[in-house]
């Protein structure tokens, strides 16, 4: 794939039996580095996680979160106030009550994304990158996949309203999608998690770009990690 | 005959599209839009999975009627819609027919194409998807001022149980799965070709089920072949050398038929069978008898010290 930021793409990251959270730190570098706006809907780590990586990686995501080109969902803490905090101390406003009451959608996770990375408007101010570490993670913690679909879609109808991926001549950048979206899932093949398989079928038919990422199939090696595929 | 079907010179009501997330339908979806566009007098267009514009590229845009469901299916955006645009919401039950008739244009010959049945099977029972098929296909000029040639929908066939598949393939008059496909770049541009099997049923009552291979040109007409099955050449039975190990012997290994037939009739030791017990010796357990059968694995001890055990 190449190394640029493209509009109007929807990348899938998949990985079974290895952990491809590498990509999102590669992804997230790469899109501030290019000046594009981004949001980071975390589920899986913290704010510290990702920003000990970015130093790492030669972006100071503290920087880039001060400056206003990096909004930040903690999305973890938001998870952990579902679980730990009674109904009256403010799960009401809690962008994942889905994730206690089986009625309500991720509507809430969906208007807090928009506010974050829209104008007054409703839409996007420039380049955006909006970026879903992981989606798994809300399976996991019970919501259908249905639902985790039906916010993507809402996701990819703001980020990239007029991708064409599914033919190599209509793939080149729109100038009419201002963004893009990078999302995880994780697949593993030694796991039988049929909610888990559903969701990344819907995810690989909203996606325009699929990245498997796996381990080798010789074994664990010290220096080849694994091995990435691209459809 | 999925080209036929293509070219309408193969009558057919509902054409559905399997695919899966290995095997792409939107290529063939592409080609019946954009020749419905062609030989139709108006083309409907519901979509929900992709933007219009992903389907119309190189087809009759005049003649197409969009019906957006993509945008705003759950109606998350209320500060944005617009109430006098034809939108496709998710929310109350489908009702294909009463969009053609909001539709200010009426005519007689119309093609409705579904990208795809998936969304409504999401949030409505497969027969309520059907009998909303059913009307559009029911509508008559005379009483609903409209009528449906043909009915083209996608379905994703991973994503859905046995059950609501089989209720779609036994209302559709044509199934088309999609087995294998890949790109086809040509020098004028990039086409597809691919595997599929065809389920046709004429009015006739006839059914033709074929594997067909299709193409699709850069400028999206499709062309379909009947399969032809590769001829598996017969396997040969390798006479294998059978070898004697009894022959080419000092010493004779081998066995006459009576001595066979004694070999069979040999009662061996410390296996259950039929014989009569010693008449001073009581039975153990007048109830019942314990019948031996040792594995290979034990470690059978001979001796009996305490003369208790029977055989």
């Amino acid at each position: 794939m190449e190394d640029s930021c493209v509009r109007g793409q929807f990348v899938l990251i998949s990985d079974s039996l290895t952990d491809g959270s590498f990509l999102i730190h590669h992804f997230l570098s790469l899109y501030i580095k290019g000046g594009w706006k981004v949001c980071l809907l975390a589920l899986a780590q913290s704010f510290g996680h990702y920003n000990a990586v970015g130093q790492k990686l030669g972006v100071p995501l503290t920087q880039a979160r001060e400056k206003g080109q990096l909004r930040f969902i903690d999305g973890l803490k938001c998870s952990l106030q579902m679980y730990t905090c009674a109904p009256q101390e403010g799960q009401g406003e809690n962008p994942l009550r889905a994730l206690r009451d089986k009625k309500a959608t991720l509507r809430p996770l969906y208007d807090l994304v928009k506010t974050q990375i829209c104008s007054e408007e409703g839409v996007l101010e420039g380049p955006t990158l909006l970026l879903v570490d992981d989606l798994s993670v809300l399976v996991s913690l019970g919501v259908s996949a249905k639902d985790v679909s039906d916010f993507m879609h809402y996701c990819r109808v703001l980020m990239c309203p007029t991708q064409q991926g599914y033919c190599r001549v209509l793939m080149c950048p729109t100038q009419q999608s201002q963004g893009a979206i990078v999302s995880l899932v994780h697949k593993d093949a030694d796991v039988e998690d049929e909610e888990n398989s559903t969701l990344f079928r819907h995810m690989a038919y909203h996606g325009t770009v699929h990245l498997a990422v796996e381990g080798l199939s010789s074994g664990y090696s010290r220096d080849v990690h694994g091995q990435s595929n691209l459809y | 005959m999925l080209q036929q079907v293509l070219e309408g010179t193969e009558a057919s009501s509902i054409v559905v599209i399997e695919d899966c997330v290995d095997h792409d339908g939107r290529p063939v979806f592409h080609c019946f839009c954009s020749q419905l566009a062609k030989r139709c007098e108006s083309v409907h267009l519901f979509h929900l999975e992709n933007p219009a514009g992903v389907f119309l590229e190189g087809a009759n845009i005049s003649k197409v009627h969009i019906h957006d469901g993509f945008s705003d299916p759950l109606q998350w955006e209320e500060q944005n819609r617009d109430p006098s645009a034809d939108k496709i919401d998710l929310v109350s039950a489908p009702d294909f027919l009463g969009h053609l008739k909001r539709t200010p244009v009426k005519t007689s010959l119309v093609a409705v194409v579904i990208d795809s049945l998936t969304p409504f099977l999401q949030n409505y029972p497969g027969y309520v998807i059907c009998r909303a098929l059913q009307r559009l296909l029911r509508a008559r000029l005379e009483s609903d001022g409209i009528e449906v040639s043909q009915v083209v929908a996608g379905f994703h066939g991973d994503l859905h149980d046995d059950s609501t598949a089989a209720a779609l393939r036994h209302m559709a008059t044509t199934w088309v799965q999609l087995q294998e496909g890949a790109e086809s770049p040509t020098q004028g541009g990039t086409g597809f070709h691919g595997n599929c099997e065809v389920l046709h049923r004429r009015k006739s009552g006839k059914v033709i089920r074929q594997a067909e291979v299709y193409h699709i040109s850069p400028q999206w007409s499709l062309t379909s072949r009947v399969q032809k099955t590769p001829v598996r050449p017969v396997a040969q039975v390798e006479q294998e050398a059978q070898v004697d190990p009894t022959a080419n012997l000092t010493f004779n290994l081998r066995l006459t038929d009576t001595e066979k037939e004694a070999r069979s009739r040999v009662v061996l030791p410390y296996m259950h069978h039929h014989r009569k017990k010693a008449p001073n010796k009581p039975a153990a357990n007048p109830g019942g008898q314990i019948f031996y059968q040792p594995d290979d694995v034990d470690d059978f001890d001979e001796e009996d010290p305490d003369d208790d055990l029977d055989f």
